[in-house]
Order: structure tokens, then sequence, then C-alpha cells
């Protein structure tokens, strides 16, 4: 329902923007990105999830070779209303985390110039949680076909309603880009009736020299879940716990807090870029006060050069889930198959060796492939899976530490 | 004999800096308060880093349509950037409402343009300079 609501309002402002773009001549521009790709995946015993949270389906175990995973169309219009205002709208066709295709609005917002040095926006807007975040979609920005899964799978909120402030004032001969944001969001789930309601906040900051820039980031958010199965897990543990005195289930009810969940994540940057040479790097710690959504830590390497129009890249990025996988076990085996469950949905430590190329056939359209090898690991302690990042995984494949190879061609391209 | 060789060696180098010298140099309006800048105060405000000159007033870059040769040097000198490294640098700042790619125009129009207003900065090859313009970057 609100699904459709933002469709049609996208759809609407599209239409209208359209119209006017005749009348308003040069202050209306219409831009478009996106990308067709083709997955495939050695292993037939797990799905290959692409970045960002629950996909519905990959190539691995669902199909060979998937055009759903990283194939997308984005068109953008911006308006600039008067010499302060401006208005932008962005809506993004892809497969999102529910498994429907958009178009869902991505961008929203109208931005006022306060100043030389100062733009504020009110609308929505995207969360800078990480370095990329800006350009997560736009994959022709970027040398991979995919920002590196282990970094960016982790925070699923690529947009909120809210305000940010870009400013960027000139200090100790850098460039800076101080933004603070704040925003809400409902991130889209599977069943009717269920919801994940985010309120957060944070600052980006970033700081550019000659080659260097150098970036920093500090997200927080309340998560407030309204999931029917947790919260049937947790009403089942505090039951067992209260009727039963079981110590156990006391322990874990209290261990699997699922209400007022705060989530921080930390981040730096680096990213040097001579114009023949690049290399960019991330770093990023997640710390949760609940169990229910794991501490990790995440980080990743590429170097790449550009050869006329040819730039061959190496990427290792690891993701390591800092949760304690070792808990009591009770004696009552209902009490167990919630806090593992929780457990094994956490246990998703890999990493993963990328040796790609990039090739510009056009300015505006390049052309990737790029070979990925994932090593999952983390099967000791209670969770008892070594499914990595890969999604709906048979036992086999969970069982012991696995080892998957990606093949991605991709065309990218802007308009 | 070695007095030849230092006098040859001498003129290279004269040749040199002079062929240098001919290229493309960077120019505000005549009306503009800014006298001199630096190249990665140039380089910033045609990356959008910045919209304002060092004093603080409003700087608006004016670059040139790609088919223009001077274009070409001017990005590897200034901002150390490809036509195609440009293409992917902007394409980051536009989809997410940061920064737009600067206007462009053709090389003959550049002088005029910028000269009619003190915000806008452009480059022009040095041999299009006249009273209208001051030069505030040799590259």
């Amino acid at each position: 329902m609100k699904l459709n609501k933002l469709v049609l309002a996208s759809f609407a402002f599209t239409i209208v923007c359209s119209v006017e773009a005749a009348e308003l001549g040069e202050s209306i521009t219409f831009r478009s990105f996106g990308s067709v790709a083709a997955v495939h995946s050695d292993t037939d015993q797990a799905d290959f999830y692409n970045a960002i949270a629950i996909s519905p389906e990959g190539p691995g175990r669902t199909e060979s070779v998937s055009w759903n995973s990283g194939s997308k169309f984005a068109g953008q219009v911006d308006w600039t209303i008067s010499d302060r205002f401006s208005a932008t709208a962005q809506t993004l066709v892809k497969q999102y985390e529910d498994g429907e295709w958009g178009p869902r609005m991505e961008w929203a917002y109208v931005k006022y110039n306060a100043s030389n040095e100062l733009d504020i926006r009110v609308g929505r807007i995207r969360p800078p949680v990480y370095m990329l975040s800006d350009f997560l979609d736009v994959n022709f920005a970027n040398p991979w076909v995919r920002p590196p899964t282990e970094q960016y799978y982790n925070i699923p909120v690529t947009n909120m309603d809210g305000i940010d402030f870009l400013w960027r004032p000139d200090f100790a001969g850098f460039s800076w880009l101080v933004q603070p944001y704040y925003g809400e969001k409902d991130l889209d789930t599977t069943t009717e009736g269920e919801y994940v309601g985010i309120e957060n906040f944070g600052l980006n900051l970033s700081a550019s020299k000659g080659d260097f820039t150098y970036r920093f980031g500090y997200w927080d958010a309340d998560l407030e879940m309204e999931i029917a199965s947790f919260k049937q897990a947790s009403a089942g543990l505090q039951q067992i716990c209260l009727g039963f005195g079981d110590p156990v289930a006391c322990e874990q009810y209290e261990l699997l807090n699922l209400q007022d969940i705060n989530y921080r994540f930390l981040s730096a940057g680096l990213t040097w870029d001579q114009g023949d040479y690049f290399v960019q790097s991330e770093f990023g710690r997640a710390i949760s006060n609940s169990t229910t959504v794991a501490d990790s830590t995440a980080y990743y390497v590429t170097g790449g050069m550009r050869l006329n129009l040819w730039t061959p890249f190496l990427s290792y990025s690891n993701f390591d889930n800092r949760m304690s996988s070792n808990i009591t076990e009770s004696m009552i085996p209902t009490v167990n198959s919630i806090a593992l469950g929780v457990l094994a949905a956490n246990a998703q430590s890999q990493s993963t060796v990328s040796a790609g190329v990039r090739y510009d056939i056009l300015p505006t359209v390049s052309l990737k492939a790029q070979w990925d090898h994932s090593m999952t690991s983390d099967c000791s302690g209670n969770a008892r899976t070594c499914r990595g990042m890969f999604g709906r995984s048979t036992d086999a494949f969970k069982a012991t530490e696995q080892d998957v190879n990606l093949i991605s061609i991709a065309v990218d391209f802007i308009f | 004999m070695k007095k030849l060789l230092t006098l040859c060696v001498g003129s290279l180098l004269l040749a040199g800096v002079t062929v240098a010298n001919a290229g493309v140099v960077v120019i505000v309006s005549a009306d503009s308060s800014v006298d001199y800048l630096e190249k990665a105060d140039v380089s910033d405000i045609f990356l959008a880093k910045k919209s304002s000159f060092p004093g603080g007033a409003s700087a608006v870059p004016v670059d040139q349509t790609e088919s223009s040769a001077d274009r070409e040097t001017f990005h590897e000198l200034v901002t150390g950037m490809s036509g195609r490294q440009l293409q992917s640098y902007f394409s980051r700042l536009v989809f997410s409402g940061k920064g737009e790619p600067p206007k462009e125009v053709e090389g003959a129009e550049v002088v005029s343009l910028v000269a009619s207003d003190p915000s806008l900065i452009g480059y022009v090859d040095s041999s299009l300079v006249d009273d209208s313009v001051k030069v505030v970057l040799t590259p």
C-alpha cells in the first residue's frame, strides 16, 4: 500500500516535471543511470546475496546465472526552482529485498543553498553510513561490479526521511565536507503487518587534499522491531523463564533483548588517487547493545591502475562477526532453538579476494568483468553454521567452511 | 665548448618554458577582486568541492566543451583527471545531489563570458587573453 503511494508519487513528480521541462527550459534536467549484470556462482548449495541485507534470491542454488542480482535502472529529475532552492527526485528500479521490483523513490528532497559553504536538504535522502553510500547503486562511478559485499552488506538503510547539512569549510589546508544528518526509516519486510522502524542520526566527515581523501563516519540508530516470530520467540523465552524458572531461558531472554536496540557503526576510509594508480580502503566497526544484531568488523582494500580505457583492479574484503558464538544451552530444546537461530543468523564471517577489469566502451558506458573467490568461516560455537553471507543454504553448505567462486559481467551506464 | 653547451641547454630549457606558457591560462573577470589562485583552489572549484574564492566571493567554474584540446590540457595540469575520470567523478556527485559539473562553452566564448561576471572562472589559450580578463594562474 505504502509502496503504491510512493510509486504513484514518483511517477506524478516525473510527469509534472517532464511537462514543465518544455516551459522552464534549462532549469530542469533529467538524468539516468543503470546496470545490466549477469552473475554466475559455482555452487548449487547456496545463493549469493547481493550487498544490502536479505535478497530474495540470487545466483547459486536458485539459478546458475542471475540477471536480477545486479541489474537496475534509475531516473533522476533535478529542478532548479530559484537561486537558493532546488528539488531532486530519483526513482530506482531493481529487485528489492522483499522480492519486488521497483520503481521506488530513493531520493526526493528540497535543497536550500544557505551560503557558498552550506546546503541544507530536507526530504528523502541517503544516510552516508559508508564512504560510497552516495553512489551505492551507481556502479558506473566505481571500479567493481558491486561495492565489496563484506563491507556493504551490513546496514540495509539506503534512505531515510529527514534532514542533512552539507557544510564545506576550508580548514588547515584541506577541503572539508562536514555532513550531520537525522532521519527515520521503516524497512520493508516480506510479511504483512511487520516492520523494522529505524530512527538514526550521524556524521559524515571527509577531508581532501591533493591525491588523498580521508573519511570518517559515525552512525547511531535506534531500532524498533515489530516482527511476529521475534515477538513470539521473546514471549516464549519470557514464559519459560517466569513459568518454569529456567535460568538459561532467563539469561537468553535478557541476552536477546528485542526492545530498545541501539546499533552504532563507526567507520574510517581512505582514498588515494594519483590518476594512473589508485588505492581505496574502508574499515567499519558495528556495535550493538543486543545480541539480536551482532557486533562486527569489516574492511576492504582495493587497488587498481588506469591503462588508457582499461582499469584492472585487485581487492580483498573481510567481514568478521564479533558476537560471542557461545551461549549456555538449556535443557529445554525450545529455548535453544530460539537462541541458536539468532546466533546462526548473525554468524556470517567470510572474506573475498576479487580480481576484475573495467573497460570504458564510451565516455558514459563501461563494461566490467569480475571474479570473486569467497571463503566462509566461523563454524565454531553453538551457532553451527559456515554459511557466511550466503543465503538459502543447504545443511551440507552450512556444515563446513566453503569456497565459492563468482563470475560477474556487467554493463554500467549514465545518461 | 662548455659555454656553448650551457647556452644550448639554456635555450632548450627556455624553449621548454615557452611551450608550457603558450598553453592554457586560468582567467577571471578584470572586475574580480581575485588576483592570484593556487592550483589546488582552481582544482577544488572545477571539481565542485568549493563554490567560493579564497576571499569568500562566489566562484562559478566555466569548462570547455569535450571537443576542445585546451580542456584536456587544463584537466591534466590542474584537476589531474582524464575525460573518463571526470565522467565517473561527477556521476558520484550528480546522483547524490552533492554537486553539478561545470557549465560548458566553446573555447572562443570563454573570454567574453568570464569578463561579464566577476564570479566566473575559466581557462583559455593564453593567446586569447585581453584586457577584459586577468590571468590568475598559469598552470
